[in-house]
């Protein structure tokens, strides 16, 4: 651990009732629209209803499994706190999903009872389930002030399923307990700090990262909480609430991007914004920050207080980290994977390296087993439900194998390489990793697309142009000789070929390799 | 309602008019972002005056899709 940067200290949870009980003051935890108007729900009002509500699952259900499946509103919080907090098990699930998913994952997990948001979609009626509305919340508030909940917290037990989204095969259900995800809070939270003040709640609760890290982290450091109810409204939200933090995925760091550059241009000052840049970029150097001053009409657009945006969840390029450095957005890049929920580091507030995922959090043991990255802390999940044999190929003497490759530098920060199910093995014993090479030509600006791949032993690297270089096998052909001539032999790529049409992708606009013709 | 659609998609997502069809789809040909319809709802509510439920969006796969569901 490098001495200039030491854990931050905070106290220690080993549960969800311990994490409520924390602050039980008129300070805001949520806040969120309702018809227009501004609903706050102070830390004390959070912690009275999420008692009551448990007093009310906890006479209903005894030891059940309860899906939650909605759009995020307080609601569904309170639910989630009112299920786990009574001995039961939650089970949230993807809102948009169909419903025949929807009824395979809730029989995969034992759930008989669903608590639905109505106003989100009526059509959750069809479902063959026992059906609860989460509009209803006042009511269940009501009938748990005539019980009180016995259940005394067991942190090892299993208390939510969350379902992995993988880009290939069934969705698995991640078993974790209170224990688990109490201990992450604490862990991400020993490597970052937030400036005091607000969040705005925008990834899907049924994600360990939008629940956990987005939701439960800030509640833990005592932030308010600000709950979008639509993505419709998300740049509003922003103006309005002024967050300090955000936690986002890729994707809207691409969409802020995008945005921006569309403003400018809008107002034919998208010119002027490239110099500004440069400009400032160059006083950075030597240690002048106008950063504030130059570019506020652009960070007023998140608010003007934004600080911080943690991002995780899949790979962000480096490219929009520079950028909204450049205009005074601290970007902290981070890793996570449900199955240790989920955060295993994150770039720190005031210690960061560029193409890293992060400094790896407090009280979690990592060793790199064949270039695979593999961790233990009380982090990690009690298995996947009911797939014995799933659990058993990724928890060794509990050690978590994450399937993704990296390694660790003196600084304890961590890289990633790529996924372990995409090496490549030649007939030499050679590994390679495909990420790394795509990684480096989808840099030229003529790849719009690539994928490599071995075929006869050989790497190919399959390409779909940009427009204006469909076709231009000349191009890539000089591309490629130019990529050869740094690499060893082994690790040259032999062929390129061209593609007129974009790769076959997932629901996550994730590449489909296993449709791809390698071998 | 045709060229109105269109030509909200060609001003918001900046896109050529002439490179958006009736049959083109949102994702695959003109590369928008699921991010990027959440915006078009957004410009249709403003034109058209109405709410688009959010579960409703996803059902927006081509141009024709929007198109007949605001014509309803």
């Amino acid at each position: 651990m490098n001495k200039e940067y030491p854990f931050y200290e905070h106290i220690k949870i080993n549960n969800l009732l311990e994490l409520i009980e924390l602050k039980k003051d008129d300070d805001i935890a949520f806040s969120y629209k309702e018809s227009d108007k501004i609903i706050k729900k102070s830390y004390k009002d959070f912690y009275n209803e999420a008692i009551l509500l448990s007093n009310y699952f906890y006479n209903k259900y005894n030891n059940k499994h309860i899906a939650l499946i909605g759009n995020n509103t307080y609601n569904w919080i309170l639910t989630y706190f009112g299920i786990v907090l009574s001995g039961n098990v939650a089970v949230p699930i993807d809102k948009d999903y169909d419903l025949d998913l929807i009824t395979k994952l809730c029989k995969n997990s034992d759930v008989k009872d669903i608590y639905y948001s109505y106003d989100y979609n009526s059509s959750y009626e069809e479902l063959k389930f026992n059906l609860n509305k989460l509009e209803d919340v006042n009511k269940y508030l009501d009938e748990g002030k005539k019980y009180s909940n016995k259940y005394k917290i067991d942190n090892d037990k299993l208390c939510t399923i969350f379902f992995t989204s993988g880009t290939t095969g069934a969705n698995k259900g991640v078993m974790l307990s209170q224990k688990n995800i109490a201990c992450n809070i604490y862990q991400a939270s020993s490597i970052f700090k937030p400036d005091i003040g607000s969040t705005v709640s925008i990834l899907p609760y049924h994600h360990a990262f939008g629940l956990i890290t987005a939701v439960f982290k800030p509640f833990y450091y005592g932030m308010e909480i600000y709950i979008n109810y639509s993505l419709k409204y998300i740049m509003e939200d922003l103006k309005e609430i002024k967050p300090t933090t955000l936690f986002v995925v890729p994707t809207f760091i691409e969409m802020f991007y995008k945005q921006i550059w569309k403003t400018a241009r809008r107002s034919k000052k998208d010119k002027t914004l490239s110099k500004l840049i440069k400009i400032s970029n160059l006083l950075l150097k030597v240690k002048i920050d106008i950063r504030k001053k130059l570019f506020k009409s652009i960070t007023d657009s998140f608010g003007g207080n934004l600080s911080y945006i943690i991002c995780g969840g899949a790979y962000l390029d480096q490219k929009y980290i520079d950028w909204f450095y450049s205009i005074g957005i601290n970007i902290l890049n981070g890793y996570g994977i449900t199955e240790a929920a989920p955060v295993l580091g994150v770039n720190r507030n005031n210690f960061r390296k560029r193409g890293s995922v992060g400094h790896i959090v407090k009280d979690l043991e990592v060793k790199i087993v064949s270039n695979e990255i593999c961790v233990k802390g009380d982090n990690i999940m009690l298995g996947y439900y009911k797939d014995n044999k799933a659990s058993k190929e990724v928890l060794k003497d509990n050690w978590f194998y994450t399937g993704d490759l990296g390694y660790i530098d003196e600084d304890n920060f961590l890289y990633i390489t790529g996924r372990k199910k995409n090496i490549i093995i030649l007939s030499n014993g050679e590994n390679v990793s495909p990420e790394v090479i795509e990684e480096e030509l989808s840099h030229d600006e003529a790849v719009c697309e690539v994928v490599v791949y071995s075929m006869n032993n050989q790497l190919i690297a399959e390409v779909y142009p940009e427009d204006g270089y469909l076709g231009d096998q000349e191009y890539f052909d000089n591309l490629i000789y130019n990529y050869n001539l740094d690499k060893p032999k082994n690790r040259q790529i032999a062929l390129v070929k061209l593609r007129n049409e974009e790769f076959i992708k997932n629901n996550n606009r994730k590449i489909l390799r296993d449709k791809i013709g390698g071998e | 309602m045709e060229e109105k659609v269109i030509n909200i998609i060609s001003s918001v997502c900046e896109i050529d008019k002439k490179d958006i069809k009736l049959d083109s789809n949102l994702i695959n040909d003109l590369e928008l972002e699921s991010l990027d319809v959440v915006d078009l709802v957004v410009a249709f509510e403003k034109e058209f005056n109405i709410k688009i439920d959010d579960k409703d969006i996803k059902q927006f796969q081509t141009v024709e899709d929007i198109v007949k569901y605001l014509e309803k």
